[in-house]
């Protein structure tokens, strides 16, 4: 009938205005501010507060430690330093390594104040957090009779400034070891009990967490590193899909608070965080796939199939025009790219790298599963690819694949680590800065044999060396 | 650390667990014969049935692990208060593969045809219990008076006595939905019919299927003996054969044991003789009878149902030796054209003589058989019944209307309504004078590189399941 074609190209046509409305809503928010060092502005703060506690310049002694970021230490020391000496503060550096004897130490070099700092990022969150002990150490009238009595009270001063790209440096910089970049390790994160089609990760919510956006074939979570299901919408269970239920999910560049899915036989759909509840906030033809630096980018579902067609828009483009008959089952793209900025992986377990202009760049890959997931982890620029095996059953097993430095993805990649068997069949990943060390991280689901998914996570971050 | 080898494999490509099922690729099968009867309500062998599984679509379905579930169906039925009546709703946007859209209207005609003396149905059984059936069977109403189509996607179906277990009589294939007006080779199944050749059907896979496209472009059912399915196996010709026997020394996974075996003795021909009659065949070694007899793996019958959809059936007591006094001539009726069963005849017929029983058998042709068992034409029938349902009540209905007729599936149902399965299984088979002999089922040999095979509960494989590996799938051509 023309007035229901009519009326369902109206319905396309307002979903998409809506779509780029929100897009261009999200915009400003995308562009960001030039801020100065995130250990600046920390010492800078610290130094007004332990102004406006002691009330006029006094001498300071003052120790600074990061544990797991040993190379923000001195800087931040520095800086501390530099922002007491300009209100009038006389300083003198104590080694972290003092210990309780530090109080005294610094009473015998004539400091009125101790500033005890411990300084660090805040997992999943790009943010320095700073903690800093201010214990007067001054000769009172107490102190001749009982030596361990404080002239005052201690106090506790902490805060947390976000975290910029040379703070972000200098706290992963001690984890770098030899030639290959820091060690990665793959830790278990928590199970669902739904199996998980597609994950999307980056900032999610308007509060600039990292979180988790899994969908499986009843619903969208939203969901911390550590397991707290934030926000979740039920998904229409009457969709005309393929036999196998297939999904696609973005988190990035479409706006805080925004997440895209796309299942195979119902399309995208833009559902906005507000409040602690997902809501919808728009839908469209095509299916998103990524979200990152570059802005979004969207392919099609074969119909009928859970497959991806050859087809990639910068657009939600109704009807792609795939560039080949290939069939995908999964897509990748990096958050940062370099010259390798998106992957897909054929149903024969071949995957294709592509270069940011969408191109295929070097040879492909062979024997690779469909969890892929493309992800800077060494922070050098360069994308490593994160890949199950093809020949999972009851066990899988996660591989980073690396370009040696210096070469291209026409090279031969290397792989710099093979995981343990995992239990589980890995189906799913997506990578984003989920630690807020500034590399980026990257999680896997594996569908378990019971039912339900296991999440991984295959991250530098020496704050997860330890097994859990 | 190593290095990777661009298009080096890692690992072989056979078993690709970690990735999804492929679509493409052309999916041959081999069956025992070539299924001649493409019309869900009138099939009648396991060939037939591996065909219907690919074309149609019932209303509800029996997953592998034996639960029901909805099919055509949004949902499962929802009984009325009383279990005499079922509301059905369809999925919206169903259509045939001819793309006329699939209606409640569909569905309704679809179960009175199972009735209706023009179609010639064996499994009018799975409408008997619905109001007007008897109206509808005699020629008297051309629709069930009970279906009632409530809208498009919507109907009520009233039945005559409660019967608990109707949605899973839907789940039969013999129940699947056909156009009004055909033709019947047209179903909503996950493959349309392309061609039809000598022992060979050509199907496509059907992009409109409500659960999603088939994983094979085309399918293949082929009739093959066993010497040519297992070359045909061997060459690569064929991916999977369903057939009693293991192909080309394959290992092959044992399918439901869903074929029955009975001896029918008629009482009311043979008096008093048919008590003696059926005390001397309970007597017989069925184990003996199964090595002979059974197509594929066959375990003796101790009950009326095949284990499979009778669970506790306890295994055949050996008896003592019975003799028949009088020397009595009996006609034992066999269905011409099943090798195996005249056989089994011949081995009965000289058991018999044992016992001072003289049998003459007689041959005749299926659909003459059947007709005789309803008319009670006959004095000892051989019938093997291949079950199309999967619970114990609707299966118990299939067996009384096969042997006994559609009066016999009436008592049947009556009886349902009052005793368990088990109890009710063994008044029927007194009723029906049926000794159950042994059930025999298939053998499924599938090539290596063959992935997703599940075994229904009727003892099909539903073919839209199964992926072929990546060499067998469509090369992938630049455009």
């Amino acid at each position: 009938m023309p007035e229901d074609a009519s009326e369902s190209a109206g319905r396309e046509h307002r979903a998409l205005a809506a779509l780029l409305l929100l897009f261009a809503l999200a915009a400003p928010a995308l562009a960001g501010e030039i801020e100065p060092a995130a250990v600046v502005r920390v010492a800078s703060e610290l130094a007004e507060r332990v102004a406006r506690e002691a009330g006029a310049p006094e001498p300071v002694a003052l120790q600074v430690a990061a544990p797991g970021a040993d190379a923000l230490a001195g800087p931040l020391a520095a800086a501390i330093s530099e922002a007491l000496s300009r209100r009038g503060f006389a300083v003198a550096l104590f080694a972290a390594s003092s210990g309780p004897g530090a109080e005294e130490a610094a009473r015998i070099l004539g400091a009125d104040r101790l500033l005890r700092v411990v300084a660090g990022l805040v997992p999943g969150r790009r943010e320095l957090v700073v903690s800093a002990e201010s214990v007067p150490t001054r000769p009172s009238f107490f102190l001749q009779r009982v030596p361990e009595y404080r002239a005052g009270a201690a106090r506790l001063l902490d805060f947390s400034v976000p975290a910029d790209e040379t703070t972000l440096l200098l706290a992963r910089a001690g984890s770098r070891a030899g030639s290959t970049g820091p060690a990665l390790f793959v830790r278990p994160l928590f199970q669902v009990e739904e199996r998980v089609l597609a994950v999307g990760a980056g900032v999610a919510g308007a509060d600039g967490i990292a979180s988790l956006a899994l969908v499986s074939e009843r619903s969208v979570s939203v969901v911390s590193l550590g397991g707290v299901v934030r926000a979740r919408y039920a998904l229409d269970p009457d969709v005309r899909g393929p036999r196998r239920p297939a999904a696609t999910a973005a988190v990035g560049s479409l706006g805080a608070g925004r997440v895209a899915i796309g299942r195979a036989g119902a399309g995208g759909l833009l559902l906005a965080m507000e409040a602690g509840a997902l809501l919808p906030a728009g839908s469209f033809p095509a299916v998103p796939l990524a979200a990152g630096e570059r802005g979004a980018l969207f392919g099609a579902y074969v119909p009928g199939k859970a497959v991806l067609a050859d087809a990639l828009s910068l657009s939600p483009d109704p009807a792609p025009r795939p560039r080949s008959e290939r069939e995908f089952v999964s897509f990748a793209a990096a958050p940062r790219p370099g010259r390798v900025a998106f992957a897909w992986v054929s149903g024969d377990g071949v995957a294709t790298l592509l270069g940011p202009d969408l191109e295929p760049v070097g040879p492909p890959l062979e024997g690779v599963g469909a969890g892929l997931a493309l992800a800077d982890l060494y922070g050098d620029g360069e994308p490593e690819v994160v890949a199950s095996a093809p020949d999972a059953g009851a066990t899988d097993r996660v591989r980073v694949l690396r370009w040696p430095a210096g070469a291209g993805p026409e090279a031969p990649p290397v792989v710099v680590l093979e995981s343990a068997a995992l239990p589980g069949s890995i189906q799913c990943g997506a990578s984003a800065d989920l630690t807020g060390d500034g590399l980026d991280d990257v999680v896997v689901a594996a569908a378990l044999p019971e039912g339900g998914s296991q999440l991984w996570l295959v991250t530098s971050d020496l704050r997860f060396a330890e097994a859990r | 650390m190593r290095r990777l080898a661009p298009l080096a494999l890692l690992l072989p490509l056979a078993a690709l667990a970690g990735l999804p099922p492929r679509y493409g690729g052309d999916l041959g099968v081999a069956l025992p014969a070539a299924p001649a009867n493409l019309d869900p309500a009138r099939l009648s062998d396991p060939s037939e049935l591996e065909a219907a599984r690919a074309l149609h679509s019932t209303l509800v379905e029996t997953g592998p692990d034996g639960a029901l579930r909805p099919a055509l169906l949004a949902a499962l039925p929802e009984a009325e208060p009383g279990g005499r009546a079922f509301r059905l709703r369809l999925r919206p946007g169903l259509r045939f593969h001819d793309g006329r859209p699939l209606t409640a209207a569909d569905v309704a005609a679809s179960l009175s045809r199972l009735l209706a003396p023009g179609t010639r149905s064996p499994h009018g059984w799975i409408a008997l219990p619905v109001a007007g059936a008897d109206d509808v069977r005699e020629g008297r109403a051309s629709s069930l008076s009970g279906v009632q189509v409530v809208g498009e996607l919507e109907l009520r179906v009233a039945l005559d006595l409660p019967f608990p277990e109707f949605p899973r009589a839907l789940a039969a294939l013999p129940a699947a939905v056909v156009p009004r007006g055909g033709p019947v080779t047209t179903g909503a199944g996950p493959f349309r019919l392309a061609s039809r050749g000598e022992g060979t059907l050509r199907l496509a896979a059907f992009d409109g299927y409500w659960r999603g496209r088939a994983y094979p472009d085309a399918l293949s059912l082929s009739g093959m003996d066993a010497r040519r399915a297992a070359r045909a196996f061997a060459r690569g010709e064929v991916d999977l054969v369903v057939r009693p026997e293991s192909a080309s020394g394959a290992a092959a996974r044992e399918l439901p044991s869903t074929t029955a075996t009975y001896a029918v003795v008629n009482a009311k021909r043979l008096g008093r003789l048919a008590a003696d009659l059926r005390h001397a065949l309970l007597a017989l070694d069925r184990s003996e009878l199964a090595r002979l007899g059974g197509r594929g793996h066959a375990t003796p019958l101790a009950g009326l149902l095949p284990p499979s959809l009778l669970s506790g059936s306890p295994a055949p007591a050996p008896r003592a030796l019975a003799r028949v006094a009088g020397n009595p001539k009996v006609e034992l009726l066999v269905a011409a054209g099943s090798d195996g069963n005249r056989a089994l005849a011949d081995r009965l017929q000289v058991k018999l003589f044992d016992r001072g029983v003289r049998a003459a058998v007689e041959a005749v042709a299926p659909a003459a058989l059947l007709a005789r068992l309803a008319s009670g034409a006959y004095e000892v029938a051989l019938v093997s019944l291949t079950f199309t349902s999967s619970g114990a009540g609707p299966a118990l209905l299939e067996c009384a209307w096969t042997l006994g007729g559609p009066a016999a599936a009436r008592r049947a149902l009556a009886r349902l309504g009052s005793a368990d399965a088990a109890a009710a299984a063994a008044e029927v088979a007194e009723d029906l004078g049926a000794v159950p002999l042994f059930a025999s089922g298939l053998r499924a040999s599938s090539r290596k590189d063959l992935s997703g095979l599940e075994v229904l509960p009727d003892g099909t494989v539903d073919p839209g399941d199964l992926w072929l590996g990546p060499e067998r799938t469509s090369p992938e051509r630049p455009r």
